[in-house]
């Protein structure tokens, strides 16, 4: 628990309103986390208002969905992302559709503790399915996923993607209508220029708000294979998008021209031995970027060195344990999703069974590595057969880097404390609905004694799970995507 | 459960997997199928390994039939074309897999790839094979291939598919004694899987999915005769024996899996269609078939086209 500084670790300390901890604390915070601009304050009466180091007691906050058992699957969540605030949270499903929920307003988090909840703020289709006639195939218009671009302007901007194509949304609010023209008669109808004999200009009058969507920028033909991962580089100007076997570099104003930056589709295509599993601009650094493969390696490329940065400036691979070696070791040895650290100096990597963090300055191994569903490793032929091996978890960060979250089956998620190297399960489920709710954690035993309030492995439903969640950017604000239900859940201050 | 009937469990359930995927929306996944592909190659390489010893048993035995089988179907153009193991390895299977192969396209193969193979006969009742061994066979050619380059003796094109034994319910059954047997294309899947073998160092992963992406049904396996000079791995035969009979059984699924494959398939629709794959075309290549039903003998060449049946 203790840190490589050796100080004192907050979560020995006494746990109450004395000066000293709090105040050690805060020094503590102050020099194990690089700050970032502009969220020094925040973070501190955060952390002191948790007072516990940062064990983050999680409760139910809220779900969105319909509760029927029957599940349409164009309901099926397919993505969930924080705008760069957390006022906006937009989630993709499988029928193409964007669903934007804004957090209200109401109430003061900073000094009242009470957070607002997110609404309903805008709904609109996105992608359509499309069918490929050169090839025969159908374009599937799930939404593989939203990335938001910092706000600039009243104006909200996102990217999103399906297979195939990317497109730049525009989300503007309405909420004055001009009146008082007299360009019409009552009935509606133009009238005579030549009768018009006054000017009026008109003034604005408030009006129901209305949010619009609208599609900016298409950015089409450009990815032969299935688009995995969308990324805006630090510069809020150029993004990258990357299917399985290459990564095109776009500028956000430009939609005929995207500069290919990776491409690992060997001239045979009989040699191919991995493909591209994700890939992520690096948050500060606008000329590094990540790319993760299906054998599990992780590759930094500089855009500096090459156009074509196919030579890595940095491989991460840790070397295979032989004792875990099976039919199924190139399989979960594949990586689902990369994530940056906020301060940019770590990422976390996510296979079947665990999550690393990775520092970017060893390539060797990763620093941390926590198990997430270990239980499931001799279940991985049952796995094979249903196809649940193939499924792709996201993982996330919190705002401080601190957590890192994950999701698993049966609706269960888990999150990892790097600090304490402590894990809990928890799960979204509608049993506990009230507001406010601390919710319980869980745990699954593998074999033997079943424990009471324990689960069996074999009990675990492996259709219920959760492969899409986020993080707030600053608060302890979870969205969990369970199929086609969206759950939030808060910390309990 | 032994091993090996695990991996003839995984290599039937990948099989299926990869065929579904052909009918999933929104295209094929080539992460997913790259995947399954591997575990299909590792659990055929434990299946080889596990029989490894049989096999090299019933090659012994093999071997003499095919010396004299191989007296049959020896053409002058052949010569110097074959390695010693493949043209023992097809003159025996030939016997055997003609028929299987025609009963396989009766009953496993819906359409399109059709591994052609000569109707045996009668005078094939002595060199057919129980089912097991028929397997061990193949496989203890495939390991041995290597070894053995020397083959002077030319045979004719066997398209010996090799189904695998997952798939037992759905194997073509011979004609002529009811036993299952492979027909396995050995030729064209050995020059498939050696050009691999040269591609890359990672046994391991197996580039298949990508293959059945420009999966193409080429109509000559002569380019797997000259390389008689390569050194074929064990893991070779057992690859393109399992590659044959994937083929075999889905062949319909790979149908629009690759441009190319339609229009080799209606080249070959109704006439003997001699599967192949390989990955570069080759010069000059002959390969004979002969069809033991009506004593007749074809001659044909063709550019190599990618192994893509071998991918999956």
């Amino acid at each position: 628990m203790s840190d490589s500084s050796g100080m004192i670790s907050p979560t020995k300390e006494h746990k109450g309103p004395g000066f000293g901890s709090k105040q050690l604390h805060k020094i503590q915070n102050m020099l194990h986390h690089r700050p970032r601009a502009g969220s020094l304050g925040k973070k501190e009466k955060l952390e002191q208002i948790q007072g516990n180091g940062g064990e983050i007691q999680w409760c139910f906050s809220q779900v969105k969905g319909t509760i029927e058992e029957d599940i349409t699957e164009a309901d099926i969540i397919s993505c969930v992302e924080f705008n760069s605030n957390g006022q906006l949270l937009a989630t993709g499903d499988k029928g193409g559709r964007v669903v934007i929920f804004q957090r209200d307003g109401k109430g003061n988090p900073q000094f009242t503790g009470a957070r607002g909840e997110y609404n309903v703020y805008s709904t609109f289709q996105s992608h359509e399915p499309e069918f490929d006639y050169l090839k025969s195939l159908e374009i599937e218009e799930k939404i593989n996923k939203i990335r938001w671009l910092k706000r600039s302007n009243p104006a909200n901007f996102l990217l999103s993607t399906n297979d195939k194509t990317v497109k730049l949304w525009k989300v503007t609010e309405r909420d004055k209508r001009a009146e008082g023209y007299n360009l019409k008669d009552d009935a509606g109808l133009l009238r005579d220029p030549t009768s018009i004999t006054s000017l009026r200009v008109p003034s604005f009058k408030p009006m129901e708000l209305l949010v619009e969507a609208s599609p900016r920028r298409i950015f089409a033909n450009a990815h032969t294979y299935h688009i995995n991962s969308i990324s805006v580089n630090s510069d809020q100007e150029t993004y990258l998008s990357a299917d399985d076997l290459r990564i095109n570099l776009w500028h956000l104003e430009v939609t005929n021209q995207s500069f290919n930056i990776v491409d690992i589709k060997p001239a045979n295509m009989e040699e191919l031995t991995e493909v591209i599993t994700a890939a992520e601009f690096h948050p500060t650094e606008c000329n590094l970027f990540v790319y993760s493969s299906s054998k599990g390696t992780i590759r930094l490329c500089d855009m500096r060195e090459q156009a074509l940065c196919d030579k890595h400036a940095k491989l991460f691979e840790e070397p295979e344990d032989p004792t875990n070696r099976s039919f199924f070791s190139e399989i979960i040895s594949s990586i689902s999703d990369v994530k940056f650290s906020h301060n940019g100096r770590y990422m976390v990597t996510r296979d079947y069974l665990s999550v690393k963090v990775w520092d970017l300055q060893m390539d060797s191994k990763p620093i941390e590595t926590f198990q997430v569903h270990e239980y499931l490793r001799s279940k991985l032929c049952s796995l094979y057969e249903n196809d649940c091996i193939f499924d792709k978890f996201e993982c996330a960060w919190s705002g401080n880097d601190r957590h890192i979250m994950t999701g698993s089956y049966n609706n269960f998620f888990r999150m990892f404390d790097r600090d304490s190297k402590r894990d809990v399960t928890l799960e979204a489920s509608r049993e506990n609905v009230k507001p406010k709710t601390v919710l319980k954690p869980r745990k699954v035993c593998s074999g033997g004694k079943r424990k009471k309030e324990e689960i069996s492995v074999d009990c675990l439903d492996f259709n219920r799970k959760i492969l899409h969640s986020a993080w707030h950017p600053q608060e302890n604000i979870l969205a969990v995507a369970a199929t086609n239900n969206l759950y939030l859940f808060s910390s309990k201050e | 459960m032994s091993s090996s009937t695990e991996a003839q469990r995984l290599i039937a359930l990948s099989l299926g997997k990869i065929a579904m995927s052909r009918q999933q929306r929104g295209g094929i996944n080539l992460h997913k199928n790259l995947l399954v592909a591997s575990v299909l190659h590792k659990a055929r390489t434990t299946y080889m390994m596990d029989n490894f010893q049989t096999l090299l048993a019933n090659k012994r035995a093999q071997a003499e039939r095919e010396a004299a089988a191989k007296m049959i179907v020896e053409t002058p153009c052949e010569s110097g074309k074959k390695t010693t193991e493949k043209s023992t390895m097809d003159t025996s299977y030939h016997t055997r897999g003609v028929t299987d192969c025609n009963k396989a396209n009766d009953t496993g193969v819906p359409n399109g790839e059709r591994p052609e193979t000569k109707n045996s006969g009668a005078s094939d009742k002595e060199n057919v094979i129980p089912v097991k061994q028929n397997r061990l066979e193949n496989t203890i050619n495939s390991c041995n291939e290597k070894s053995d380059v020397s083959d002077k003796k030319s045979s004719q094109r066997d398209i010996i598919v090799n189904n695998t034994p997952v798939v037992t319910g759905k194997l073509p059954l011979s004609r002529n004694n009811g036993n299952t047997n492979y027909v396995s294309q050995l030729p064209s899947c050995r020059c498939a899987g050696g050009k691999r073998r040269r591609s890359f160092v990672d046994c391991d992963t197996e580039p298949k999915k990508p293959r059945f992406e420009e999966y193409e049904n080429s109509d000559s396996d002569s380019d797997c005769e000259s390389d008689s000079g390569d050194n074929f791995e064990q893991m070779q035969t057992s690859e393109s024996t399992q590659v044959k009979s994937l083929v075999d059984i889905f062949s319909s699924g790979f149908h629009g899996l690759c441009p190319e494959s339609e229009q080799s398939q209606q080249q070959s629709s109704g006439q003997i269609n001699v599967y192949v794959s390989t990955d570069r075309p080759l010069n000059g290549h002959q390969y004979v078939l002969k069809d033991l039903s009506c004593a007749t003998q074809i001659k044909d060449s063709v550019a190599m086209h990618t192994a893509i049946a071998l991918a999956v």
